[in-house]
């Protein structure tokens, strides 16, 4: 996106401090261990991966809509809105916003249907719960809550510069790419501006052990383009 | 959707029957606008929502609230007793041209241009609005190819690139739309109206000229290059046909540069900004004293009814000019081809 990261929203409003976040969870982490409440995010998170490779979105979609995910969850508890109704419909915003196209809702309902029932289904026992105008009713609560602010600097497009300006493109950037999809997972995306999440996933590719363990790097989607 | 023109700058939207749940145009609007903070492009001062209670069954509207623009520039082109002088319609221009400067700069395409979304305030400072059309580019490298739909713009404001089927398209696109706005000060109603596409193009081909590769060069790539009708041997009279109007020479030859069929050769906002036009005398000049004879709000959708209603709608016929909203130039011909032209 066009545009000027430093005057941006996402700068200026939503580069948080871990201190915010601690307060903010407080409630959530009274109920929930640190570790249960992040392998939570971890799970939706790969619901929106998957719902996203289904869908044949590009990766520039599902980070936004990770993104949208958590900043929700970073104001709000868990128990406001079931993030099984969130995470489709922050895919729902992402592709309007990123120009990806409408995704019509029912397609995006008999997606999560299909990945609920085959690969969610050691979470979930019934089916999908939510209809159409669920999805919509909560566009508008995520709308708000995000004060509308939709556009998302993404770490790709600086990953892309750094690796060109280093050298060793094919290896490097494969792999640095699939870091930063996996860092979708963690924090880091609330709590760094995206260069600088590129440069830490540039490092971090170069250590040998990361190089060695490239093939076990998680559920990350085969997105580099 | 709800679209409220409660006498405030104000964009009313509900979540009720949308299919498509919140609107991308508005999502659009928001997105783009938070970006863009110019003198010359409307200014979004917040996003604001009622609350949600029993009384709206729990939806909330959200209302995007604009600076408060007292004209559009349709409604006042439609006016016979709004009249600018030379000086001020270069001034009307430069502030156009500057708007697009800076949008283009910061790689947004408006893809709306039209005398409607063209808001003047009382003072004279004008704003490009509406920019739930608009999106951002990209400038295409390693051969790349963009692949934007080519179902924008006002047919009457649309350029011959995006007619043909584009997908690949540009900057030149708002710069067409202006170069029609800028005719339009003089001609006082938009220089081609076209029914359809195809009318459209050969509107466009009469004034411009046959569109040929020779001309063009390129131009048989596009995808509907075979598939239009294109008028043959048709000489460019774009400065003949516009001299009447405009008299100014320096006018004539911006135009001329604006209205190009070749988008690569259309000049951009930077050259049309630097062209003699603006550095002539007389030299642009401050419209706030003309605008404080006129107390009332003109609007477009104001005005009476002169235009046929929806642009893309099939209409035969015109509307009748009512008194007062026709300008000089509504002596109206009808040509063999059973359509209006009303300017030339």
């Amino acid at each position: 996106m066009a545009g000027n990261f430093w005057q941006s929203s996402h700068y200026q409003q939503w580069v948080l401090d871990r201190q915010d976040l601690i307060r903010e969870r407080k409630h959530d982490l009274s109920i929930l261990s640190d570790e249960e409440y992040q392998k939570i995010f971890i799970f939706f998170a790969n619901f929106i991966q998957i719902l996203g490779e289904q869908l044949k979105l590009r990766q520039q979609v599902i980070a936004t809509a990770t993104v949208y995910f958590k900043r929700f969850y970073a104001r709000n508890s868990l128990k406001c809105i079931d993030p099984l109704l969130l995470a489709p419909t922050c895919v729902f915003l992402a592709s309007k916003v990123e120009e990806f196209g409408v995704i019509s809702s029912s397609r995006l309902l008999s997606t999560c249907q299909t990945v609920v029932k085959n690969k969610l289904n050691y979470a979930y026992a019934q089916e999908f719960p939510y209809r159409t105008n669920h999805i919509l009713e909560c566009e508008f609560y995520l709308l708000e809550n995000l004060d509308c602010c939709l556009i998302v600097y993404q770490p790709y497009r600086p990953l892309l510069q750094l690796v060109q300006d280093i050298g060793h493109e094919d290896q490097l950037l494969a792999l640095a790419w699939r870091v930063i999809n996996d860092s979708l997972r963690t924090d880091v995306c609330l709590l760094y501006p995206p260069y600088q999440i590129a440069i830490g996933e540039c490092s971090f590719s170069f250590t040998p052990h990361v190089i060695a363990e490239v093939g076990t790097l998680g559920e990350v989607g085969e997105s580099f383009p | 959707m709800c679209l409220a023109q409660p006498g405030e700058a104000r964009n009313a939207m509900c979540s009720d029957n949308e299919k498509e749940g919140f609107p991308i145009t508005a999502l659009r609007e928001i997105k783009i606008l938070q970006l863009l903070k110019h003198e010359n492009v409307v200014h979004l001062i917040e996003i604001c929502r009622t609350k949600a209670n029993q009384y709206n069954r729990y939806r909330s509207t959200f209302y995007l609230v604009f600076d408060f623009c007292e004209h559009d520039l349709a409604g006042l082109l439609s006016n016979i007793h709004v009249k600018f002088s030379l000086g001020e319609i270069k001034k009307v221009i430069q502030q156009l041209l500057n708007g697009l400067y800076y949008i283009h700069s910061n790689k947004i395409l408006h893809r709306d241009m039209k005398a409607a979304n063209v808001l003047i305030t009382k003072t004279g400072i004008l704003k490009l609005a509406d920019f739930g059309l608009a999106r951002a580019f990209s400038q295409t490298k390693n051969g790349q190819v963009n692949r934007y739909t080519n179902r924008v713009v006002t047919l009457w404001y649309r350029p011959p690139e995006l007619l043909l089927g584009d997908r690949n398209y540009g900057p030149p696109v708002d710069l067409w739309g202006a170069g029609c706005i800028m005719a339009e000060m003089w001609t006082r109603s938009p220089i081609m109206q076209g029914n359809t596409e195809q009318q459209q193009i050969t509107l466009i081909s009469q004034l411009c000229g046959s569109i040929t590769p020779e001309s063009w060069p390129g131009v048989e790539t596009l995808d509907l290059y075979n598939k239009m009708e294109l008028p043959k041997a048709q000489k460019r009279k774009v400065k003949e046909r516009l001299k009447p109007y405009v008299k100014d020479q320096y006018g004539c030859d911006l135009l001329d540069k604006l209205l190009l069929l070749d988008p690569s050769k259309r000049f951009d906002s930077d050259a049309a900004l630097n062209h003699d036009f603006f550095w002539t005398d007389p030299m642009p000049s401050d419209l706030s004293k003309m605008l404080a004879q006129h107390t009332q709000s003109m609007f477009e959708y104001l005005a009476p009814p002169r235009r046929p209603g929806h642009m893309r709608a099939h209409h035969h016929h015109h509307h009748a000019g009512a008194p007062g909203a026709a300008g000089p130039a509504a002596g109206r011909a009808t040509t063999e081809t059973g359509y209006h032209d009303r300017v030339f």
